[in-house]
């Protein structure tokens, strides 16, 4: 998917799940949105993405127990397509 | 790129460092006043020195680091605020310093008056920690089993409070009744519900989350704890209607428990996803190992109705689980607390426009030498190993032992110490510019 970045952090010790994430969704691009890959519901997170402007969506995961999506709060085209892909039935 | 981190509800750094530095403190004087005293504070379980030395690890050392440890991972684990930390955390931690060292100071130097100042400030202390942590407990939106079993260990630490401030009446007030079978009960609410309640509380987080496992099954993080609590409950209840299969069964329980808790801990450290090593891996394996010896024991002695080794199990269950389990914590919490505000630092700098005065922030495993670490855990495992066979043969290995704790707990409390330095002397460096 030309848009997405994928992040698995499934297998990372505290904090590089956390500063990785940070780090990948500072550098995402208009259209872009973030699939964090993580063996359990993210610690800190959601408050730092809060704080920096940026939208996430958790739900179960398909290859690691929680995926994460994470774009941009104003960019619409990355928000529509995280909606098609969660909304997607698996 | 820089991640942008910010504190989040985490407190300030004071106010968990403050309660962790202070526990080595404690676990050094309890060595040195075994080592003025010599083996004869051993020749039975009543002795004013044991009982001294005792108190110094389970209020000094444990409940001094399990409280500041809360104070840290309540906010991180569940997202809760607690309300003014600062000063909360520096009135419980000052009453529990004072409560602690002249509990231990009257029983040395039999001084009644001491007694009253030990439990009017330990009363005033736990009972401030208890009402504010579970206030925010009952009112975070998080269903975990961790914020169950934290709720039960604070009613844990209440019930082992009480009994402990009912029986210190008789040292402080000659006329007062002294009431020993409550001992035992006094011990198994502190150690299995308070102690053991809370590490399963925060093992269910921090070794999925820093050990990379599998997490523990459902059912057993759902009913392990409520388990032990029903048991410590029926122990209770047998003070009033002594019944004797009752108290078997209820040991038995608790052995079982304890036994699954520690296989299945030792279970997912074996199978972790990464297998590198890790020093707080050494500790928590030494820390089941302690608690399946101890399970095992108790289980035997429920099935063969002999006297419990009370000396013995007391150093399984108090140094070799709780304080192995605290020290081997301490290796993650206080290096991930200097990385997490210094990381925080930064972000303010740049969210400012001053880029130019960010500072290196080290990786978590070098903010305390993993060496150093290693050295401590040696001492720390040698001074279980002699204190187990001193436990047996006192006159024998009494002062080895002494002196390797002496080392175990000095090297922690300068390893705590240098990390706390550390993040001093980088807070200098961004403020000189």
């Amino acid at each position: 998917m030309p848009g997405e970045i994928l992040l698995d952090v499934s297998e990372l010790e505290p904090p590089e799940p956390l500063t990785l994430t940070l780090e990948a969704a500072a550098s995402l691009q208009p259209g872009q949105y973030l699939r964090m890959l993580h063996r359990r519901e993210p610690c800190m997170l959601y408050g730092n993405l809060d704080e920096q402007h940026f939208k996430y969506l958790q739900c179960k995961g398909t290859v690691s127990a929680v995926e994460v999506f994470i774009w941009r709060e104003q960019d619409q085209k990355a928000a529509a397509v995280v909606q098609s892909i969660v909304d997607t039935p698996i | 790129m820089h991640a942008g981190l910010s504190l989040q509800q985490s407190p300030p750094f004071s106010v968990p460092a403050r309660f962790l530095v202070s526990a080595p403190l404690f676990g050094l004087l309890a060595a040195l006043v075994m080592l003025w005293h010599g083996p004869e504070m051993l020749s039975n379980r009543w002795t004013s020195e044991l009982l001294a030395v005792t108190h110094f690890l389970t209020l000094g050392f444990l409940a001094m680091s399990m409280l500041g440890a809360m104070m840290q991972l309540m906010p991180v684990l569940m997202g809760m605020m607690i309300p003014r930390p600062v000063f909360f955390s520096g009135i419980i931690h000052a009453a529990l310093f004072l409560g602690s060292a002249s509990l231990g100071m009257a029983w040395l130097l039999h001084i009644n008056a001491l007694f009253m100042i030990a439990m009017a400030s330990l009363l005033f202390s736990f009972s401030m920690f208890i009402m504010m942590a579970a206030e925010r407990l009952l009112r975070t939106p998080s269903r975990h089993a961790t914020r169950t079993l934290m709720l039960l260990a604070l009613l844990s630490l209440a019930i082992t409070a009480g009994l402990g401030l009912y029986l210190a009446m008789s040292y402080s007030d000659a006329a007062f009744p002294l009431a020993r079978q409550l001992t035992s009960l006094h011990l198994s609410w502190g150690l299995l519900g308070w102690v053991g309640l809370l590490i399963m509380a925060v093992a269910y987080q921090v070794i999925p989350m820093f050990q990379i496992t599998n997490p523990y099954p459902l059912m057993l993080q759902r009913w392990l704890g409520w388990l032990i609590f029903f048991a410590l409950i029926t122990l209770s209840l047998i003070q009033i209607w002594p019944l004797a299969i009752l108290k078997t069964i209820s040991h038995l329980l608790l052995a079982i428990c304890l036994l699954i808790f520690a296989l299945t801990t030792f279970w997912l450290l074996h199978t972790r996803r990464r297998q590198l090593p890790d020093l707080t891996l050494n500790f928590w394996r030494l820390a089941m190992v302690s608690l399946a010896l101890t399970a095992l024991i108790g289980l035997s002695l429920s099935v063969s109705g002999m006297k419990p080794p009370a000396l013995l199990l007391g150093v399984l269950i108090i140094h070799g689980f709780a304080m192995t389990t605290v020290n081997g914590m301490m290796y993650k919490i206080m290096p991930f607390l200097i990385w997490l505000h210094l990381s925080s630092r930064n972000k303010t700098l740049r969210d400012n426009d001053q880029r130019a005065s960010q500072i290196k922030v080290p990786h978590m495993r070098k903010i305390i030498p993993e060496a150093a670490g290693l050295w401590q855990f040696r001492a720390h495992l040698a001074s279980l190993i002699l204190l187990l066979l001193t436990a047996l043969w006192p006159q024998w290995f009494f002062y080895p032992a002494t002196v390797l704790f002496v080392i175990a707990q000095a090297l922690l409390l300068f390893n705590l110490s240098s990390a706390v330095r550390f993040y001093r002397a980088k807070l200098a460096e961004l403020a000189s510019g």
